[in-house]
C-alpha cells in the first residue's frame, strides 16, 4: 500500500497544484467527476450484489473503502423523501494531519460519495463537501442532494436504520 | 445578503429554460447548458440528444485552460471560448458564481449571431443565478 503522506504529497502537492495551475477552478470538476468515476467503479462492485438494501449497500461501500485506505464513512443523515444523505469522512485520505486550508479541499472524495450515492439510485446527484479536516472541522462531511427527484422513488424495498 | 429581486427556485429555473430555449432558437445551434463549478449540468435544452456528463466537466476545464493561458499571456479575464470544428462549433462563457453557459450547434449555425445573442443573455443569466 502507498504511504498516506506520499499520497497526499502527489494528490496535493504535485498533481493538484499542478492542475490549479493549468485549470484554474476547471481542476476542482476534473478532480469531483475522478473522484464520482472511481465512486461509480466501487459502489457498481457492491451492487451487483447488492441492488435494494441501502443499509447493507453502505455497509458494504464502508468496509471496502476502509479496507482500500480511502477514508471511514459514516451515514449522518438519510432523508430519502427530500432526496438529500449527509455522510461524514473519518481518516479522509486526501487531508487527514493536513492543517490551515482555507476551504474544503477533498473534492476528489466529495466526487466519490457521490458517484457511490449516484450507482445505488441510478440518478444524477450532486455532492458538496460542507466541513472537511483541512480547515479545522473534526471530520469531513459530504452532503448528497438528488438533482432529480425524490430517493426514495429510485429504490423499491429499500430499509433504513 | 438575500437578493430580494433574486428569482424563487421555481421562477428561476423557468427564466433559465427560457434563455436556452432562445438560444437553442438560432440556426444550427442543437444545445445549450448551463454548467455549475463542479462540472454538473444543471440546465439542459437540446434538441438532439447529449450526454450531459460527456459536456459537464469538459467546459469547466476548457474555460480554466483558457483563463489560466490568458493570465499567463497577460491578457486579463476570459469572456468566451470557441472552438471550431469538423461538424460544428462550440461556445463557452463564464458566468458568476462558478457556472458556465456551453452553446453547441452543428456547421450551419452562424458564429456572430451566437456571440451576439450570448452577449445579450448573459446578463440575464447572471441576474438569475445570483
Amino acid at each position: 500500500m502507498v504511504p498516506v503522506r506520499l499520497f497526499q504529497a502527489l494528490r496535493l502537492i504535485a498533481f493538484g497544484s499542478t492542475m490549479e495551475k493549468m485549470l484554474g477552478s476547471g481542476a476542482k470538476a476534473l478532480v469531483y467527476q475522478s473522484g464520482q468515476q472511481l465512486g461509480e467503479a466501487l459502489g457498481g462492485a457492491v451492487r451487483s450484489r447488492n441492488r435494494t438494501d441501502l443499509d447493507q449497500y453502505l455497509d458494504e461501500v464502508e468496509a471496502l473503502c476502509r479496507r482500500l485506505s480511502i477514508g471511514v464513512f459514516v451515514p449522518e443523515r438519510i432523508e430519502l423523501d427530500d432526496g438529500f444523505l449527509a455522510l461524514r469522512v473519518d481518516e479522509c485520505v486526501s487531508c487527514a494531519g493536513i492543517h490551515g486550508a482555507n476551504a474544503p479541499i477533498c473534492h476528489f472524495e466529495a466526487g466519490l460519495v457521490g458517484g457511490i450515492v449516484r450507482c445505488f439510485f441510478d440518478t444524477d446527484v450532486k455532492a458538496s463537501e460542507v466541513k472537511c479536516n483541512a480547515v479545522g472541522d473534526k471530520s469531513c462531511m459530504i452532503h448528497v442532494r438528488s438533482l432529480h427527484a425524490n430517493l426514495a422513488d429510485s429504490i423499491n424495498g429499500h430499509s433504513l436504520k | 445578503v438575500i437578493d430580494a429581486n433574486a428569482p424563487s427556485a421555481p421562477g428561476r429555473t423557468k427564466e433559465i429554460d427560457s434563455v436556452l430555449h432562445s438560444l437553442t432558437s438560432l440556426r444550427g445551434v442543437v444545445a445549450a447548458a448551463i454548467v455549475d463549478d463542479d462540472g454538473f449540468v444543471t440546465h439542459l435544452r437540446s434538441n438532439k440528444r447529449i450526454d450531459p456528463d460527456a459536456i459537464g466537466a469538459s467546459v469547466q476545464i476548457m474555460l480554466g485552460a483558457a483563463r489560466q493561458t490568458s493570465h499567463r499571456l497577460e491578457q486579463g479575464s476570459t469572456a468566451m471560448v470557441a472552438a471550431e470544428n469538423a461538424d460544428g462549433m462550440m461556445l463557452l462563457c463564464p458566468l458568476e458564481h462558478g457556472f458556465a453557459l456551453a452553446i453547441i450547434s452543428d456547421p450551419s449555425a452562424m458564429l456572430g449571431s451566437m456571440r451576439f445573442e450570448v452577449k445579450e443573455l448573459i446578463t440575464v443569466l447572471n441576474h438569475v443565478l445570483g
